[in-house]
């Protein structure tokens, strides 16, 4: 059996406290304490412990944690559970489809499925702030996800490599509107198909990209000299909500 | 049928059959037959461990078991999921698992060259078959395709591994039919590629058996390379007294007149072979006085080797009369309305003996 380190971190206390009482921690199913390894465009980054009681918004501005987006931008998105899950648009992130707060624990995170929802996976936190182009984003994912591909089954060993293709393609101004739609296609004949999860995992990113900001996709192929000078911005999938004061 | 030894029920596309426990579904739908057994290309059941890898033998199974009767959440590979009493398998039944095909057939077309024309295991190729029964016409990939040169394995075997597929079956023949192991994967993900160790030359006794296992035209034999086309050639089974006593000596001859072309292993209906044969059989014995024949062999895949043969195939019942329901055929096109030569003010009937041009012309009929 192998374990993580934040398995073998959680034994410590569970023996210290005992099982009861670390159960209690937490809310819900989601229970005891999570690491959130956050990165990407926050005043704070590092190593987070928290106790799954938290709003995401907290968690992204409150300086006890994250610290707020450093020059005053404005969030864009954000992949809270690793590189894997699907990215969310800001306006989702920080409330759910039903307009509730959205908190960082399991069942909150992944509330609405992948459609409008995503996954506490692995607690890789990563912040995209208004600067952030999601297709340059999403390519480095997929390269990623093709380098690491074993080559063991078929879908994941020729997909990934030609997602990142397509990808690279679009994110150059080569690509053809006709490529989302392809992209779309490849990933939904990878997920679930392959082994092992690498290949699911692969396909996840993308798809929740081009789910989410297909129109940015549609403004790279449609300006591919543009693209190349600025980013798309922010568009409607904006970050809806003041920036809350930090509690005095 | 011994009392205490309990046989599972497995139902694959509503056809029910009771299979021993540890039975995997291809097998099992291997014994139903018919349309519903998955392909497999890269499963190889005389060899141990192949199989998961190439993902066209995905299936959807609707009924875990009796006991656990939910579904399985994802499509699962056929050739390594044995099967449990009273599971249901929607095959061919299922949309999903025949749009996940038509994926995984795209996936694996993807870096292959589709040199058919000049690849010698064009007609038997189980890619080749694949790809006409569950894949698209079309590719959709733009890019610049995987090549590599062309390694020379030994005296008699030429690798290719523009053509490869990964299927790992030939790694499983070296490593469990031969006695030293020189070959495998190299590197990983999109670079994987099978190769020698430092390029050494194979040239154990049974290592000519990874052409047989070759899904694909990747592992060819250099003896009978360009030679002929597998179409052109009369399979027959034949065997001699083979020393080694590993090897059977049961063998297909590939004749053409004759002159034996080849010799391969002989191979069932789902392209695996019957029992491996060694090395001398295989590139040695190639003149037609070191065989017994024994008869014509029969290759029952659906594949372009058995064209003309026609083996199993039923005589349509009905006439071309009864399926027009009484009405003569009719000719799509008249021939006289669009041909330069026959005009339609002649009778034909009315010419004496063979028609002559003269009798076309205007001079003619005046």
């Amino acid at each position: 059996m192998v374990n993580n380190v934040e398995t073998l971190a959680a034994v410590v206390p569970i023996i210290n406290i005992g099982g009861e009482e670390y159960a209690k921690i937490g809310v819900g199913k989601s229970t005891g304490t999570k690491l959130i390894s956050a990165c990407g465009n926050i005043n704070k980054p590092g190593v987070y412990e928290i106790d799954m009681t938290i709003s995401v918004e907290e968690f992204i501005y409150s300086d006890e944690y994250c610290g707020g987006i450093p020059n005053g931008k404005r969030l864009k998105a954000c992949i809270p559970g690793g590189s894997s899950v699907p990215i969310l648009p800001a306006n989702l992130l920080l409330t759910t489809a039903k307009g509730e707060k959205r908190m960082m624990n399991y069942e909150s995170l992944n509330d609405g499925g992948f459609a409008t929802g995503t996954m506490m996976g692995s607690g890789g936190f990563i912040v995209l702030d208004e600067d952030q182009c999601v297709v340059r984003h999403t390519l480095s994912l997929a390269r990623f996800y093709h380098h690491e591909s074993c080559g063991q089954c078929s879908p994941c060993r020729e997909g990934t490599g030609w997602m990142k293709r397509v990808l690279s393609n679009i994110e150059s101004g080569k690509g053809k509107m006709s490529d989302i739609d392809l992209l779309w296609d490849i990933q939904r004949k990878i997920e679930g198909n392959t082994i092992c999860p690498l290949g699911d995992a692969a396909a996840w990113p993308v798809a929740a990209a081009i789910r989410h900001f297909r129109d940015e996709f549609e403004w790279h192929v449609n300006n591919p000299e543009e693209a190349q000078r600025r980013n798309f911005g922010l568009a409607h999938y904006a970050d809806p909500l003041p920036v809350p004061q930090p509690v005095a | 049928m011994a009392e205490e030894k309990k046989l599972f029920k497995v139902t694959i596309d509503n056809i029910s059959v009771e299979v021993e426990p540890g039975t995997t579904i291809l097998n099992a739908a291997r014994q139903i037959g018919g349309d519903i057994v998955p392909p497999a290309m890269c499963y190889y059941s005389k060899l141990q461990g192949s199989g998961g890898k190439c993902r066209t033998c995905l299936v959807k199974v609707s009924k875990g078991s009796e006991a656990d009767p939910r579904p399985m959440p994802k499509l699962v590979a056929s050739c390594r999921t044995t099967v449990m009493d009273g599971m249901e398998v929607a095959n061919i039944t299922s949309p999903e698992v025949i749009e996940a095909r038509k994926g995984v057939v795209e996936f694996l077309l993807l870096n292959h060259p589709l040199d058919c024309p000049v690849c010698d295991q064009a007609g038997e190729c189980h890619l080749q078959d694949l790809s006409y029964e569950h894949g698209v016409s079309a590719t959709r990939y733009e890019f610049k395709r995987r090549t590599f040169d062309k390694i020379d394995l030994g005296d008699h075997i030429q690798l290719h591994m523009t053509r490869c597929i990964l299927c790992y079956r030939c790694v499983f023949t070296a490593d469990q039919l031969t006695e030293k192991r020189e070959h495998g994967i190299l590197g990983r993900g999109e670079h994987a590629e099978i190769s020698t160790y430092i390029k050494e030359s194979l040239d154990n006794d049974f290592i000519g058996n990874v052409i047989d296992v070759c899904p694909v035209g990747a592992l060819t034999d250099k003896t009978f390379r360009f030679k002929n086309r597998v179409w052109f050639l009369k399979p027959v089974d034949a065997h001699r007294d083979c020393e080694n006593p590993k090897c059977c000596g049961k063998t297909t001859v590939w004749l053409r007149g004759n002159e034996v072309f080849r010799v391969t292993a002989r191979k069932d209906q789902y392209g695996e072979v019957e029992a491996f044969i060694c090395d001398t059989c295989r590139f040695e014995k190639k003149e037609a006085t070191d065989w017994v024949i024994e008869g014509p062999r029969k290759i029952s895949r659906a594949s372009v080797i058995s064209q003309g043969h026609y083996v199993g195939t039923v005589q349509p019942k009905e006439t071309i009369e009864k399926v027009l329901d009484g009405r003569k055929p009719k000719l799509l096109m008249d021939i006289h309305s669009v041909s330069q030569v026959n005009r339609p003010d002649i009778d034909l009937s009315q010419i004496d003996g063979p028609a002559h041009s003269d009798d076309f012309n205007k001079k003619g009929v005046q």
